[in-house]
């Protein structure tokens, strides 16, 4: 299912695929409190037909590394791979990584990973604030 | 002196017993020393037969001696009751003498015989000495190969003969070190100077190894841990015991086990993600609320988080346990890594108004270490010293370069660590006593991981301490830096 908050064209958009559905609504109130519009996916399958059919592309997604249907590494392949997508900043927030993940990640475009439980959420929105295109809206 | 007499004297003087009998044994004659022998006076003896003073079985010896043919003898040995009731024995040779006497002429061997018997009974028992240690040795469950001072091998029970492979034929008389061979963690040929056999063999101490592999006839390669004690004599190596078993069960579970522990944390970090973003939003959101409300709130979210920092701690040890971590030495700047660490911790210096100096040494070199991981150990030092000291204390971290090392040493004026406690500070999930009382928030899981960094990195770890007066912990690092080691996880992912 595909939740759309705050449609306002105000706010810069933010894609959020997550399939915990309490850290998902956690995310998605906190985005909504600091003024982001809000895609909330909890699915990958969703996220893509999501970018498929947007007219207005996200400004950032944020992902979740195990997702149902697929990986994080393949979806931010799947994004890497078009050419409308390949400039959307991905920040993964997972709940573990190797190394080797973490580089395989950064590699395939992620802009950054962070460890959910490490981090407050005004901390990771104090993050993808940095790679949120400046003036693009809002 | 007739010849009669002159004769009697020899008789009588000499040490052999002379006993002359008629054919029916009755005692005619007997000399000094089968009086002596028997303890009978010649006149009590005389005329007494002399199967009388014979077991049955003796006696029946003797009744035998009737069909002697003239002139022939035997050699006997008897058994004779003496006037006190102790048996003597007499090895004697008989004559039948014109079919009309029968002489006995012979000597004592009952101290003889008695020596004899006792020599037979020792060896019996040592004899039985040595099967019963043979069995205990072959029914125990570990593999024992003793050596030689040479390292020869001179024993091998039948566990060691199963577990490696290589019959008891084979391995005796070889030294122990050339024909079963030993490997490192990296299945790496071990030295034959640092074989614990060897060690114990020249150090005169026992040897502990918990890490090697023997490698079996078969080419297998099979962990076992291994005691490997000197056999000492009159001060004087004579040789060694090497004492092993196979551990091959006990590192699966322990695998087991910590996979367990890091799939257990991992999912226990969703559930403990959510607590702390939903109570960050309430928090965040706290206008309406009451006092004593947001005062709870703020538990939650600090309970929950020493929940996260306790499944952190976990993961690390397992992973550090285990050997999965990755040690990725980089060219480091200490005094770089250190001032970060203290930045990150300049909100909590402050809050508790203590005076944190560094102390670096001029010149210091940069050195290779992983930087990740070192970091950590600084943080758990530090960390300690700041909540463990009390308000306004002084706490310093001094870095300097000493010989082929790289010393750090981190001191507080803090509470301390009671001296009844501190063989335990490097243990997993201890906090002293003291400490608890005054924060109880804490995992004790910071200096056993800082120990194990420390020591994964090639250094050593140490403190003193006073209660009341304060702690000074401090590591080492090789200069030549830490040896990288491939793995599949790093210290906070």
């Amino acid at each position: 299912m595909i939740y759309i908050n705050n449609m306002s064209m105000m706010g810069n958009l933010i894609m959020v695929v997550e399939d915990e559905s309490l850290l998902l609504q956690a995310i998605g109130k906190k985005l909504q409190r600091d003024g982001f519009d809000v895609l909330m996916c909890t699915q990958a399958g969703q996220a893509i037909d999501y970018l498929k059919t947007l007219e207005d592309l996200p400004d950032l997604i944020w992902l979740d590394y195990y997702l149902p249907d697929m990986n994080g590494g393949d979806l931010l392949d799947v994004i890497g791979k078009n050419e409308k997508w390949k400039n959307i900043p991905v920040v993964v927030v997972s709940n573990s990584a190797s190394d080797l993940k973490v580089q395989s990640l950064l590699a395939k475009g992620a802009k950054r990973h962070l460890l959910k439980a490490d981090h407050r959420l005004d901390e990771i929105v104090k993050i993808i604030k940095t790679f949120i295109g400046k003036g693009a809206k809002k | 002196m007739s010849g009669q007499k002159a004769f009697e004297y020899y008789l009588n003087s000499c040490s052999d017993v002379v006993v002359a009998t008629g054919l029916d044994f009755t005692i005619r004659y007997c000399n000094n020393s089968f009086c002596t022998l028997t303890g009978f006076s010649r006149s009590e003896l005389t005329g007494k037969n002399l199967t009388q003073i014979l077991d049955k079985q003796n006696a029946d010896k003797l009744i035998l001696l009737k069909k002697a043919n003239n002139f022939e003898s035997f050699m006997l040995d008897l058994s004779i009751g003496s006037k006190s009731g102790k048996l003597k024995n007499i090895e004697l040779r008989v004559s039948s003498f014109e079919k009309f006497f029968l002489v006995f002429i012979g000597h004592d061997t009952t101290a003889q015989l008695e020596l004899l018997k006792e020599k037979d009974e020792k060896i019996k028992k040592s004899d039985e000495e040595k099967v019963k240690s043979q069995e205990i040795l072959n029914s125990i469950g570990d593999g024992v190969i003793s050596v030689n001072d040479k390292g020869e091998v001179i024993y091998v029970n039948k566990q060691a003969v199963t577990l490696l492979g290589f019959g008891g034929e084979e391995l005796i008389g070889k030294l122990l070190w050339k024909k079963i061979l030993m490997m490192d963690e990296k299945y790496q040929e071990i030295e034959i100077d640092k074989r614990p056999i060897r060690m114990a063999l020249f150090t005169r101490k026992r040897i502990y190894e918990n890490f090697h592999y023997y490698k079996s006839k078969d080419g297998r390669f099979i962990p076992v841990s291994i005691t490997a004690t000197p056999l000492v004599m009159h001060d004087m190596v004579i040789g060694g015991v090497d004492v092993f078993r196979d551990i091959t069960k006990e590192r699966e579970v322990d695998r087991m086990k910590t996979e367990f522990i890091s799939l257990a944390s991992h999912q226990l970090r969703t559930p403990l993600s959510a607590t702390k973003w939903f109570s960050e939003l309430i928090i965040d959101d706290s206008a309406n609320l009451t006092t004593e409300q947001k005062e709870l709130i703020n538990n939650i979210y600090a309970s929950n988080q020493r929940m996260i920092d306790l499944v952190n701690a976990l993961l690390n040890i397992s992973r550090i346990e285990s050997g999965r971590i990755i040690i990725d030495p980089k060219i480091t700047n200490l005094r770089k890594l250190i001032e970060e660490v203290i930045l990150e911790l300049t909100p909590k210096i402050k809050e508790r108004k203590h005076n944190v100096i560094l102390s670096i040494h001029e010149g210091l070199p940069d050195i290779s270490i992983d930087p990740k991981l070192i970091r950590n150990v600084y943080m758990n030092l530090l960390t300690n010293s700041i909540k463990y000291t009390k308000e306004g204390g002084e706490i310093t971290v001094m870095v300097s370069k000493k010989g082929e090392e790289i010393l750090s040493q981190v001191s507080d004026d803090g509470l301390g660590i009671p001296e009844s406690q501190k063989h335990r500070i490097f243990e997993k999930f201890f906090r002293s006593s003291n400490i608890i009382k005054v924060e109880t928030d804490g995992t004790g899981l910071g200096l056993y991981l800082a120990k194990a960094i420390v020591e994964s990195s090639g250094g050593k770890m140490w403190f003193e301490s006073e209660e009341l007066k304060g702690t000074t912990f401090w590591f080492t690092l090789p200069l030549t830096g830490s040896p990288s080691k491939k793995g599949e996880v790093s210290i906070d992912s």
